[in-house]
């Protein structure tokens, strides 16, 4: 009796994204996606090094170990760079929350599950989560403009509890994208410090300060300690 | 702090967001200041039972949303004093409560 062979794991991951198993070579987007991404990351290193006012086109290069030929091929100007940088790892930082709020059914539950997601992804990408957070204001109008639309999505999230504020007064209309800016700027600030190491403990007072608006303090604090 | 960005955005601006990419000396200073004012706040924790158990980190987080949202109107070259009633609501709230904080407010 003859088996099937069976298919490599590894070989099905390497043909989900789109490469092969050394028989032939990648393709053309899959490498400028690579150099992308490498670029992306450099440029946030450089930023949280220097200062984004410090960030260069020479300085990221040599943090990517990149020519500046293949960086032009990809980027047209260092301000498109910048904005693709916070584009790109801000939708990294979006989809870890996302993924935490889908996973759970009720409203209270996934803005600790988000909560708790954000600040994982914060002490895993120390850096990614410092330029995000802090560096990327010193970036222009545009940048801040797309900081200020991420920090808008989470405070919509937050905003969707307002239908829960039973006895509570609904707090004024702009309460929930100040919390959130209160919330990135108090997990910039450890990052700042040096100690992202810290930030997964913070967890049940963001959660409690996240919830408090809406369900009220009380319950807000059984919810958040429970 | 918001009569002083009237007066003087550009120096408000340098004391609450360059100040925060300018080096460690600075951002030292910063984070002391900030910490006079959670002080401040901290104070309000006696006023009110539930005021009393409010996270240890709610004054810090306070002030740096107000830092943040002063900033950005400052950064956009707008004033931000006409925020100032809902500013002060969301400050006060953790320590007396939405209707309360909104009475004092006047917002």
């Amino acid at each position: 009796m003859t088996s099937e062979p069976r298919p490599s794991r590894f070989a099905d991951q390497v043909a989900s994204l789109g490469l092969s198993t050394g028989l032939t070579a990648p393709s053309p987007e899959i490498i400028d996606e690579i150099q992308r991404g490498r670029v992306v990351d450099a440029l946030a290193a450089t930023a949280v090094e220097h200062g984004y006012a410090g960030v260069t086109v020479e300085r990221v290069l040599r943090h990517a170990h990149m020519s500046a030929r293949t960086f032009y091929a990809l980027f047209d100007s260092l301000e498109d760079w910048g904005h693709a940088a916070y584009r790109d790892l801000g939708c990294r930082f979006q989809a870890a929350l996302e993924a935490a709020w889908r996973r759970e059914d009720e409203w209270p539950s996934a803005v600790r599950a988000a909560i708790a997601a954000g600040l994982a992804f914060a002490a895993k990408e120390p850096v990614t989560a410092q330029f995000l957070a802090v560096e990327v204001r010193a970036g222009g109008p545009e940048a801040r403009a797309l900081q200020a639309a991420s920090i808008e999505r989470l405070a919509a999230k937050l905003r969707e509890g307002r239908s829960r504020c039973h006895g509570v007064a609904a707090p004024n209309r702009f309460a929930e994208w100040v919390l959130v800016a209160g919330l990135v700027s108090l997990v910039g600030d450890r990052l700042l410090a040096g100690r992202p190491h810290e930030l997964p403990a913070l967890e049940p007072e963001l959660v409690e300060l996240a919830l408090a608006p809406c369900l009220g303090a009380e319950p807000a604090r059984r919810l958040a300690r429970g | 702090m918001l009569a002083h960005g009237e007066r003087a955005p550009a120096q408000l601006r340098f004391l609450l967001v360059d100040a925060q990419s300018a080096g460690s000396a600075l951002r030292a200073e910063q984070r002391r200041a900030a910490e006079r004012l959670s002080a401040a706040l901290h104070e309000g924790r006696a006023e009110d039972e539930d005021a009393a158990e409010l996270p240890p980190n709610t004054e810090e987080m306070l002030i740096a949303a107000l830092a943040w949202v002063v900033g950005c109107r400052l950064l956009d070259g707008e004033s931000p004093a006409p925020l100032e009633p809902e500013l002060v609501e969301f400050t006060l709230a953790p320590y007396l409560g939405v209707d309360e904080a909104r009475r004092f407010a006047g917002s």
